[in-house]
């Protein structure tokens, strides 16, 4: 390529440049159009409230949706309501009242009472009664060889004297026979000494017989004992169970008349409470029919609106058509300008061929390009 | 003017015996003040004692004798006896004791003897852990055997040979006295015993004295078994303790006795008299012993000083010979008492001899009951037959007691009394009149004084005659007269023999007769002086003779009243 062709394309460019310039500078205006096309649709576009007049009030929306329903509820209707909701409450109190009256019966109470006193009574009776039973059931399972011994060794000691008699008996009739002093191998002492020794023996054996039976029969009357008193401390159990019974019956029947008394008083603060909640309900009847109306006047003002949205959606579409036609002409200049440039440096580029640092333009774009060459 | 005489005669003079405790003017006649060596004859007169001749005439026994030995005895200490099968052993326990020229012992030998006819044999023992305890032994005849109890030693059982009494295995062989905390005694090693009712009676075992020991019945190798379960159930052998029962609160047993059924327990200080209802089938049992009787006061002296006489059962207490019998049933001293007629001397010879030298025999043969005093060789014999005047038993004195114990011994058709000699060479035996040295031994009588029947006159003794009886040799005899109690005057005689006549004794189958003499014969001997109590009295050797006194007559002439 030959220096031409250089200077040829940078004339180009710049012309180029300077067109790319003027099509900024149309953009911006199409933007500054827009904008412009915008704010006059917002403008025109935007909610401007709307109201709504009956003969309950007159409601109004702004232009920032805040409504101003105007009708407020039935006062009227809302002191009934806090009449009937007082009532209710009052008829709630009541009902309480009553439930509450009936746990403070005196006859109730004293019955209570008298049953509560009669559980301590039982429990402490079951209580004594069981831990007889315990005790002698503990007896019962006891120690029966060491009972046996305890009754032996009574026995032996309530025989000890006469034992003690006896053998001194045998021995002054010994000593007075002067037997004292025999041995035999027969009876290892005297034929005396061997039958007290065997007397003894047999007392012995006997105590130990008698208090082996009576340690048993000890204990078996001990494991009866535990039985009665068992019985005595289940019957006690028993009774505390029917008391019980008998108290969570009055209690029941207590509660039932409360809740019956209660269950009249609220179905009575019911109903009046409903009837509060329909006067109240009621209250806001010129809201809601009010509130109906708005809705009417809402969907006026929504036809209203849509009206204005069409408006200016058509009106923008206008402006966007214009905007765009604008640019689409500037686009299509500027394609041709520069197409022109192009071809209009190429040939001063044939000519001139490096020559164009010192060319100025009044395209400063173009002007820089050149500068450069 | 001359005085005639007067005869006084003295029938059977001393044949009351001796009496020393009685005032002798008020005495019979018949009581003598002394009677050395007399006996009362079968006719009740007194007279000359039998001799204590040789029954050991060979001595058999191979002493040994010690180098150092310059003198020894040999002496007989005790005797006992039985028959075994059908033979009689007599034993005894003999002492040699050899001494050096200063008298001390030097050698002791002790020796179980037999003692057969005329030997006298030595019996083989066991050793023994104190063989002098020998000379107290006590030999005690048994069921069929000869048992040999000595303090301290083994119990011996002879049957002609001696064996130790618990010999083998303890409750196979034997049975000591033992119970459930063990044998009790090792041994029966007293030396007190008693055979009586089917048992042997011990006491002495173990140094006690307090307790007896009897063996089971009939069998004397098993004693007291106490355990829970005797080995042999059938056994009945046991223990008495009297110390509880003494009635002076305590003593110690010195002789047990049987009598009467009763086994009589002599103290030395007092007696318990022991019945059985059951007989002693069992002691220990309902009706075994009971204590019938304590007598308080009165003891044996030694073991050996009881004899029983077969009614009744006598004793040396510290008073004397007493009968038992008598006095249980009188309950009283004096009228039990046998030589109540020589109290206070027997009293005092008692006193003064060892107690184991006291023994007391009895003669059922001659009527005699000996009390011995060995150490002063002396006896004083009582005569059974009938009591002096005085109630006392007739009582002389015998001397020349060359023994320490005597034992009666009858066997079949054979009665004899056996003597423990003191060195004489053995045992002697009580029979003829000369003794085992063939020395003459002397008969004495000496009457009480007499007064005639009158006390105030003065007499004049002018002949005594002796009316004596004497047999087989003639003999010195010297008679005694004096005054004031006093034998002051002697005159010599010789009293002949009188062969009596013999009947029946034949010769060449042609009977023969003697000279048909009285052995009565009248000796007379001129007296002197005068004086106012009179006493005679009449001494003789005896040395193969007899001799009794039948009769003294004096003639006196009275004199002034003084």
């Amino acid at each position: 390529m030959g220096l031409l062709s250089v200077v040829g394309g940078i004339g180009s460019a710049a012309a180029g440049l300077n067109t790319a310039d003027e099509i900024q500078g149309l953009g911006a205006s199409a933007n500054q159009q827009m904008a412009n096309l915008s704010n006059q649709v917002k403008g025109d576009t935007a909610f401007t409230g709307y109201g709504v007049q009956t003969g309950l009030g007159s409601s109004t929306v702004d232009a920032q949706g805040n409504t101003n329903l105007g009708v407020g509820p039935n006062a009227t209707m809302q002191g009934m309501s806090g009449n009937m909701m007082g009532n209710a409450q009052a008829g709630f109190g009541n009902a309480s009242a009553m439930a509450g009256a009936y746990g403070f019966n005196p006859a109730y109470m004293q019955a209570m009472n008298a049953q509560n006193a009669g559980m301590q009574g039982l429990a402490g009776q079951q209580s004594g009664m069981l831990g007889a039973s315990n005790q002698a059931m503990q007896n019962a399972m006891g120690d029966r060889a060491g009972r046996e011994q305890q009754v032996y060794d009574r026995a032996m000691a309530m025989q000890q004297p006469g034992l003690d008699a006896a053998r001194a008996s045998q021995q002054a009739r010994e000593f007075a026979q002067g037997r004292g002093g025999v041995r035999g191998s027969q009876f290892g002492g005297t034929a005396e000494d061997a039958a007290m020794a065997r007397a003894q023996a047999q007392a012995q054996n006997q105590a130990s017989f008698q208090a082996m039976g009576q340690a048993e029969q000890e204990m078996m009357n001990q494991a009866n004992m535990s039985n009665q008193f068992g019985q005595m401390g289940q019957a006690a159990a028993g009774l505390q169970g029917q008391l019980g019974q008998n108290m969570g019956q009055l209690g029941s029947q207590q509660a039932q008349l409360g809740q019956a008394s209660a269950g009249l008083m609220s179905q009575i603060a019911n109903q009046q409470g409903n009837m509060g909640m329909n006067a109240y309900q009621q209250s806001f009847l010129p809201m809601q029919q009010q509130m109906q109306m708005m809705q009417l006047g809402g969907q006026n003002a929504d036809r209203f609106q849509s009206g204005q949205f069409t408006g200016a959606n058509l009106g923008a579409q206008l402006g966007l058509g214009g905007i765009q036609a604008q640019v689409n002409a500037a686009k299509t200049a500027a394609e041709l300008e520069g197409n022109i440039y192009t071809g209009a440096m190429d040939a001063a580029a044939g000519m001139t061929g490096g020559a164009l640092g010192n060319v100025q333009t009044d395209n400063p774009t173009i002007n820089k390009f050149l500068s450069w060459l | 003017m001359a005085q005639q005489q007067q005869n006084i005669s003295i029938s059977a003079p001393g044949f009351q015996g001796l009496n020393t405790e009685d005032s002798p003017l008020q005495q019979d006649p018949g009581f003598a003040l002394e009677a050395d060596n007399c006996v009362i004859d079968r006719f009740g007169r007194i007279g000359a004692r039998e001799a204590f001749d040789n029954y050991t005439n060979n001595d058999n026994i191979a002493y040994v004798t010690d180098p150092a030995m310059v003198t020894e005895t040999k002496q007989v200490y005790q005797l006992g006896g039985g028959v075994i099968g059908t033979t009689r052993h007599d034993l005894g326990i003999l002492g040699h004791l050899q001494y050096n020229g200063a008298g001390s012992l030097v050698r002791e030998d002790y020796y179980i003897v037999r003692f057969n006819a005329e030997d006298m044999d030595s019996v083989t023992y066991p050793t023994l852990a104190v063989p002098a305890s020998l000379t107290g032994a006590d030999i005690v005849y048994f069921n069929d055997a000869i048992y040999i109890f000595s303090k301290g030693n083994i119990a011996l059982k002879y049957t002609g040979t001696i064996t130790d009494l618990f010999s083998g295995t303890v409750d196979v062989d034997y049975i000591p006295p033992v119970d459930d905390n063990g044998i009790i005694a090792n041994n029966i090693d007293g030396n007190v015993g008693c055979s009586a009712y089917g048992r042997l009676w011990v006491s002495g075992v173990n140094g006690d004295y307090n307790t007896i020991y009897y063996s089971d019945l009939l069998i004397a190798t098993q004693w007291y078994d106490g355990r829970a379960v005797p080995v042999d159930t059938q056994n009945t052998g046991g223990i008495i303790d009297v110390s509880q029962y003494w009635p002076n609160g305590g003593d110690r047993i010195v002789s047990i006795q049987a009598h009467n059924n009763f086994l009589i327990i002599f103290g030395r200080q007092s007696i318990l008299l022991y019945s059985s209802v059951n007989n002693f089938s069992d002691p220990a049992d309902v009706g075994g012993l009971i204590l019938q009787d304590a007598i308080s006061s009165m003891g044996a002296v030694s073991r050996d000083a009881v004899a029983s006489i077969g009614s009744d059962l006598l004793f040396v207490d510290d008073s004397g010979v007493r009968s038992l019998g008598r006095t249980i049933q009188e309950k009283s001293v004096p009228i039990g008492d046998l030589t109540a007629n020589v109290k206070r001397d027997i009293s005092i010879l008692i006193r003064d001899e060892p107690n184991d030298a006291i023994s007391l025999f009895y003669m059922p043969d001659k009527n005699l009951v000996i009390c011995n005093f060995a150490n002063t060789e002396q006896a004083y014999a009582v005569e059974m037959r009938a009591p002096s005047a005085t109630g006392g038993q007739k009582v002389t004195r015998w001397t020349n007691c060359v023994f320490r114990r005597g034992m009666y011994v009858e066997q079949e058709d054979n009665v004899y009394t056996l003597l423990a000699g003191k060195d004489t060479g053995g045992a002697l035996w009580y029979d003829n009149y000369l003794e085992w040295d063939s020395q003459p031994y002397f008969m004495r009588y000496g009457s009480n004084a007499f007064t005639f029947g009158d006390s105030v006159r003065q007499k004049f003794l002018k002949k005594i005659d002796f009316t004596l009886v004497s047999t087989f040799a003639d003999a010195n005899s010297v008679v005694k007269w004096g005054y004031g109690g006093l034998l002051t005057d002697t005159a010599t005689n010789v009293v002949t023999a009188q062969q009596p006549a013999l009947y029946g004794v034949s010769e060449f189958n042609e009977a023969e007769y003697g000279p048909g003499l009285t052995t009565l014969k009248r000796y007379r001997i001129n007296a002197k002086g005068s004086g106012d109590l009179v006493r005679v009295g009449l001494e003789t050797e005896i040395a193969g003779n007899s001799l009794s006194i039948q009769e003294i007559n004096v003639q006196t002439l009275l004199g002034r009243i003084y």
